[in-house]
């Protein structure tokens, strides 16, 4: 018998970039969905036994998120949960070139004000993010098998902008880092993160080191 | 042991892992804290795998991994059954399949992460020092269950089980075990630290799993004696006697739930044997001793929980040869005593 109250209370959370979107100028990006090279990226994720402890499968509300993680969650006989926590930071019209990356640098370099006129900022996403995996992590509790226990674990699908936000908010990035980690990053990408009870935040995996 | 045993001897297991992976075997135990790229490597495939993020009870990270060379795992687990593995190896193939066929459909390749990470991690260092004993005296030891009059046993892999393992020797050690005088009839007690060694490290009940070191107070009689029966130019003929008792009270607190267990533990080991010394090389030529008596008793991970004995058991041991598999370090050659001057 396993004595419960030795059971580590720890959390593996699988956060995904979503991969390569189908850019349309004429709509809001949060309308996109996969490009052909993204659809065929999703599918190999699938292949990834990273997810084959993932106990829920989540994701922002936006189509190129909820696909890309959708062929994952099938391969483990589940379906993709929306959450609205998960969705990219908010933006307001399109922003092509130069001018998004600058935005996207003033939304880093300053997390407490808004980078463009109707823009959310990094620090109301990174907290809005927060509060919904705590909200999952209360949802599901470490696996316990005869003998041994293993971490409570779930795939998150998200943004880029949201999921840098949200690891720098959790393991206190600089600007200058959150900047290159976002810069770094892949269509589609993988990091793990552990959220322990008794001990910091910590990345398992970083993102790149498992691109498809 | 018991992997080969059990799924690594049935045939579709051998033709899946032989054409259609490159298998390797490695000890777990060093790497899962190994400061180097091989070490940093190993971690992250085990993070993606059946024991990723366990701490609890232990932070092993054993088991069967299939993974592409730039370390995405494919498909992984713990469990000796051979149907489980076939299984196992045939969900890697399946993804493996959809990694590449589908990155060649879009023009892109199976792995990109690799070049970056082998950047960011530091060149190959063993973490721990070699202590093989160069130019010494090295032997290979098999251990198994011996006939039963009355047998208990499941009739599983448990009765066929049997484990390998070596033993190492310094070169001056080897010669101590030579009486001085090389005339047939005389004879020598082999020195303390060499019966230590054996008794401690070597007479372990390994035949179904891993069990540690016995303490040295565990030790209630030991003594091997070399007999010269045949002198022939600089080849000397040995015989080998001896007796070995190891007794002891194991406990271990099991840490699903904190509760401690005891087991009366031994091994009454007869020894006998015979070996060639080579007076010119100053080397054996040949050594083949066998310990063979009843062993009694479980402890943590000696998987006899179902068959506390008394029950015959015998290690065998003879020299080793010179490939690289038999430079395969003892079980228990981190321990602290294992080397004493």
């Amino acid at each position: 018998m396993t004595n419960a109250s030795r059971i580590p209370q720890t959390h593996r959370l699988i956060l995904v970039r979503h991969a390569h979107s189908s850019v349309d100028p004429a709509r809001p990006a949060r309308e996109w969905g996969l490009a052909d090279d993204g659809r065929a990226a999703a599918r190999r994720l699938a292949s990834l036994a990273v997810f084959d402890h993932a106990a829920g499968f989540y994701a922002g509300p936006e189509p190129k998120m909820l696909a890309t993680l959708a062929p994952v969650a099938a391969e483990h006989g589940q379906q993709v949960q929306p959450e609205p926590g998960f969705a990219e930071t908010h933006s307001e019209g399109w922003l092509g070139g130069e001018q998004f990356l600058s935005t996207v640098h003033r939304f880093f370099e300053t997390p407490d004000q808004p980078p463009a006129p109707d823009w959310e900022t990094a620090a109301a996403a990174a907290a809005r993010f927060a509060a919904a995996v705590e909200r999952l992590r209360a949802r599901h509790a470490p696996v316990v098998h005869p003998g041994h226990a293993l971490p409570a674990t779930f795939a998150i699908a998200s943004g880029g902008r949201m999921l840098t936000a949200y690891l720098s908010h959790l393991l206190g990035y600089s600007a200058e880092r959150a900047l290159e980690a976002w810069h770094r990053l892949k269509m589609p990408d993988i990091a793990v993160v552990e959220l322990a009870a008794t001990a910091p935040p910590r990345v398992v995996i970083l993102f790149g080191t498992l691109a498809v | 042991m018991a992997g080969r045993a059990q799924a690594f001897s049935d045939p579709t297991v051998i033709a899946l892992a032989s054409e259609r992976f490159v298998p390797v075997a490695e000890n777990c135990s060093p790497l899962q804290s190994q400061r180097d790229a091989k070490g940093e490597f190993f971690r992250l495939v085990a993070e993606q795998g059946h024991y990723a993020g366990h701490t609890y009870p232990t932070g092993t990270r054993q088991g069967y991994y299939t993974f592409t060379a730039d370390g995405k795992v494919l498909a992984a687990m713990n469990s000796r059954d051979p149907q489980r593995m076939i299984d196992l190896m045939q969900t890697a193939l399946r993804r493996w399949h959809t990694l590449v066929d589908l990155a060649v459909a879009t023009n892109g390749h199976a792995g990109n992460g690799a070049a970056s990470r082998a950047d960011a991690v530091p060149d190959y260092v063993p973490a721990r020092p070699s202590l093989y004993p160069e130019g010494g005296f090295v032997l290979q030891l098999a251990a198994r269950d011996l006939p039963r009059e009355v047998d208990t046993r499941k009739d599983d892999w448990r009765r066929h089980a049997w484990n390998l393992d070596y033993a190492w020797f310094t070169r001056d050690e080897a010669r101590s075990l030579v009486p001085e005088i090389l005339t047939p009839g005389n004879r020598k007690q082999a020195p303390r630290e060499i019966v230590r060694r054996l008794a401690r490290f070597h007479l372990r009940d390994f035949v179904r799993g891993e069990p540690s070191v016995w303490p040295e107070e565990a030790i209630r009689h030991g003594e091997l004696i070399a007999e010269i029966v045949e002198v022939s130019g600089d080849r000397v003929r040995l015989a080998l006697r001896g007796a070995i008792l190891l007794q002891r009270e194991a406990h271990w607190v099991r840490p699903e739930d904190g509760e401690e267990r005891r087991s009366d533990t031994g091994f009454d080991a007869t020894l006998v044997g015979a070996a060639t010394w080579d007076a010119a090389r100053r080397a054996f030529t040949s050594f083949d001793l066998l310990a063979a008596g009843p062993r009694c008793g479980a402890n943590q991970y000696n998987n006899r929980s179902d068959d506390l004995g008394p029950a015959p058991m015998g290690i065998a041991f003879t020299l080793a040869g010179h490939e690289p598999r038999d430079r395969t370090p003892p079980h228990t050659i981190y321990h602290r005593d294992y080397f004493v001057a």
